[in-house]
């Protein structure tokens, strides 16, 4: 008896599965935009223009992240509308912000509405001042941009480059060190050195940058490596030892560097304390190896060799020598600055191709892509610390004589938003704070 | 004793056909209940059986020179429309699979469609010509490199080739061997059809990533218009199973279907997998 029945539901699922079904995949969605309308500020007075500025820079820093959100405008406040209002314009979220005078400004409190949910994410409030009007913008931006997507934006990050600015070359020749905020304002010159700054690079909390420097003094050949203090202005050099001490990036603790040393007669890559002592090697190899870029937790470094005859993209574990050395990329007639993306998911490096332009590839050594063509010749890429942007340095010819290198930023698909940098000498080797 | 072990037999036979009735009865309506596509809850309660065919349109593909073509360039002609004539698609869309050490039961079938379109334009000798030109010796399995059969291709089909480095290639297969041309006509409509979907097929932010997957039912009348397209797997949030089905109604309508499967198309067999 008991096998009559499940004989009967052997038959009944038999005859189930009976119709055939072809299963076919439509793959990966694209990702589709939110429509963040940003009313104007519910204003009087003298705070009124502030308050508009303000939230001005709010939709400018929005519009960097155009794969998220469509930024809409509108010259009304939005306090008089409804939520039904909302839904039929298909807003998904609406920024409502009220502006109140104070001494030193304006304080903006802005209410983030989510219009599909129907709730309030959350008020944020802000004092914007006229001294300090774009960062208090980024800052709203920031908060914004947090409560909305539970994620760090780029809005407060900076990035550190180095140009040529007001050098005569070839006789005076100089780059020196210099910081500005993600969208390309607030430019800070950082060093007067007279030489030639080479690989600055951020510390953990970006109160240091570790860069370089090939001394302007003829007689003094060597690269030696320099730590600033961003908040004393003081420099220390850390590392002048034969040949060059350049590339340094600190690990994630920010209590030690990971830099290329050629003292040995080729170029590796080795740990030391940041006062240039306790060396050990990362890598060992006869080929020169260089360039080393950490994930954030530090776990993954890619790096550049020609162990395999070319200069080819390695990933390792930097807390031995030679860990588990990978090699990732194995096409490409000349690859270089390979930077990891902050999650250790993928490599943005450029590779010369008539002129060099930008490539990413997975770690997992597998798609493989093209992301810059037809502008310029483009070097030096870095992810942003959120993973979403890349920013590069590109060089167009303008004469025989004249070339014009500026700092770009696009979106991690190779989507070219803007220039950051113009008219400012040619600048080179943008790195993100962390 | 006699009388007594009759009334026994007689008994047993009773609920032995009563017995058989019933169950013969739950047979019945069990296969009944399976054939009705319109109760919403058995569509769910339908187990994968080996019967469902898996459609796989790429594969990887070993990468022969760096990418000439940006991922945005790549994605636009992703997004273009597919086009309405159906049996050319997997076709222009696998190109590199003569790269990928071609096997002689390949080349064959790539002579076999050069005839096929070539015949109708030009004569018998310019078709042979061009057959034997088509020529190529089966390669070793090792032998996947472009310079290896350089002597015998144009500049035009090098380039080609290199175009195609980055992009993925027909068949669910390493070796690309296996292709929706291969498997019939119905399986060529049915490969075709994520190209024209995937346009349409958009997630806000807070879905995206979030490695959610369902499966959509696609019925087609034999005009091409979709009849219906009912979730078959959920992917547990309703807002990312709606915007799986909305994508396919906007695809609709799909091109016309032939006579020798459109009845497979209208029974619905076919599922689309977002994303897979």
């Amino acid at each position: 008896m008991k096998y009559f029945v499940t004989l009967i539901f052997f038959i009944s699922f038999f005859s189930f599965a009976q119709s055939d079904l072809t299963v076919v995949a439509v793959g990966e969605a694209e990702l589709d935009t939110d429509k963040l309308m940003v009313f104007a500020p519910k204003a009087e007075g003298k705070s009124a223009d502030l308050a508009k500025e303000a939230l001005d820079i709010v939709r400018n820093d929005f519009s960097f992240y155009k794969n998220s959100f469509t930024i809409l405008k509108s010259s009304d406040h939005g306090f008089d509308l409804t939520p039904e209002d909302y839904a039929k314009e298909k807003y998904a979220y609406v920024l409502l912000t009220l502006a109140e005078s104070t001494s030193q400004g304006v304080t903006l409190k802005t209410k983030i509405y989510n219009v599909r949910s129907k709730t309030d994410v959350a008020n944020v409030k802000v004092d914007i001042s006229r001294a300090n009007l774009r960062g208090s913008a980024h800052e709203l931006s920031s908060q914004i941009y947090t409560a909305i997507t539970g994620k760090t934006g780029i809005f407060k990050a900076k990035i550190a480059f180095v140009s040529d600015k007001g050098s005569r070359p070839p006789r005076r020749y100089f780059k020196e060190l210099y910081t500005m905020d993600f969208d390309g304002s607030n430019i800070k010159k950082h060093t007067s050195f007279g030489g030639i700054v080479i690989s600055p690079s951020f510390n953990h909390d970006n109160t240091k940058i570790v860069f370089s420097l090939i001394s302007k003094n003829k007689s003094e050949r060597n690269i030696g490596l320099y730590i600033l203090d961003l908040r004393s202005g003081d420099y220390k050099l850390i590392s002048n030892q034969k040949g060059i001490n350049s590339g340094a990036v600190f690990s994630p603790e920010g209590n030690s560097l990971l830099t290329t040393l050629s003292f040995s007669g080729n170029s590796e890559i080795y740990r030391m304390d940041l006062d240039g002592k306790n060396l050990t090697k990362v890598t060992n190899n006869s080929a020169d190896d260089v360039d080393p870029s950490l994930s954030r937790d530090g776990k993954k470094m890619s790096f550049l060799s020609d162990r395999s005859g070319k200069a080819m993209i390695y990933i390792a574990d930097p807390a031995a020598t030679e860990k588990n050395v990978e090699r990732i990329s194995f096409i490409g007639k000349f690859n270089a600055t390979p930077s990891f993306s902050p999650d250790g998911s993928s490599i943005v490096f450029s590779s010369w191709d008539r002129t060099f332009d930008i490539y990413r590839i997975g770690a997992d050594k597998t798609g493989l892509f093209r992301l810059t063509k037809d502008f310029g010749s483009n070097e030096d890429p870095n992810y942003s610390p959120d993973g979403e942007f890349i920013i590069f340095t590109s060089k167009r010819v303008q004469s025989r004589s004249k070339a014009d290198q500026d700092i770009y930023i696009m979106d991690k698909n190779g989507d070219v938003i803007g220039g950051l940098t113009a008219d400012f000498g040619a600048c080179t080797t943008p790195r993100w704070s962390k | 004793m006699k009388l007594e072990s009759l009334a026994h037999e007689q008994n047993l036979k009773q609920s032995f056909f009563q017995a058989l009735l019933v169950h013969g009865g739950l047979l019945i309506l069990l296969i009944l209940a399976a054939k009705l596509e319109f109760l919403p809850g058995l569509n769910a309660l339908k187990p994968l059986s080996p019967e469902v065919k898996m459609l796989q349109t790429a594969v990887r593909v070993d990468v022969v020179a760096m990418p000439t073509q940006t991922l945005k360039e790549l994605k636009a002609q992703e997004m273009a429309p597919a086009p309405e004539k159906m049996e050319e698609s997997p076709r222009a869309h696998a190109p590199e699979v003569k790269v990928e050490a071609p096997s002689e039961k390949e080349v064959e079938a790539e002579n076999a469609s050069e005839f096929k379109k070539v015949g109708a334009k030009k004569d018998f000798r310019e078709m042979l010509k061009n057959l034997s030109q088509k020529e190529i010796k089966a390669p070793s399995v090792t032998g996947k490199t472009v310079g290896a059969k350089k002597g015998k291709m144009s500049r035009e089909e090098i380039n080609s080739l290199i175009i195609a480095g980055n992009k993925l290639s027909q068949g669910n297969s390493l070796t690309g061997t296996v292709g929706a041309a291969d498997l019939g006509a119905f399986a060529e409509y049915v490969s075709a059809m994520p190209f024209r979907v995937k346009p349409f097929w958009r997630l806000p932010s807070y879905l995206l990533g979030r490695n959610l997957k369902c499966r959509v039912r696609v019925y087609i009348s034999s005009t091409g218009e979709l009849i219906k397209a009912s979730v078959f797997e959920s992917s547990g949030v309703a807002e990312f199973d709606e915007r799986a089905v909305q994508a396919v109604e906007a695809a609709s309508p799909f091109p016309v279907p032939d006579e020798t499967y459109k009845k497979r198309l209208t029974q619905g067999e076919i599922a689309l997998g977002f994303p897979l």
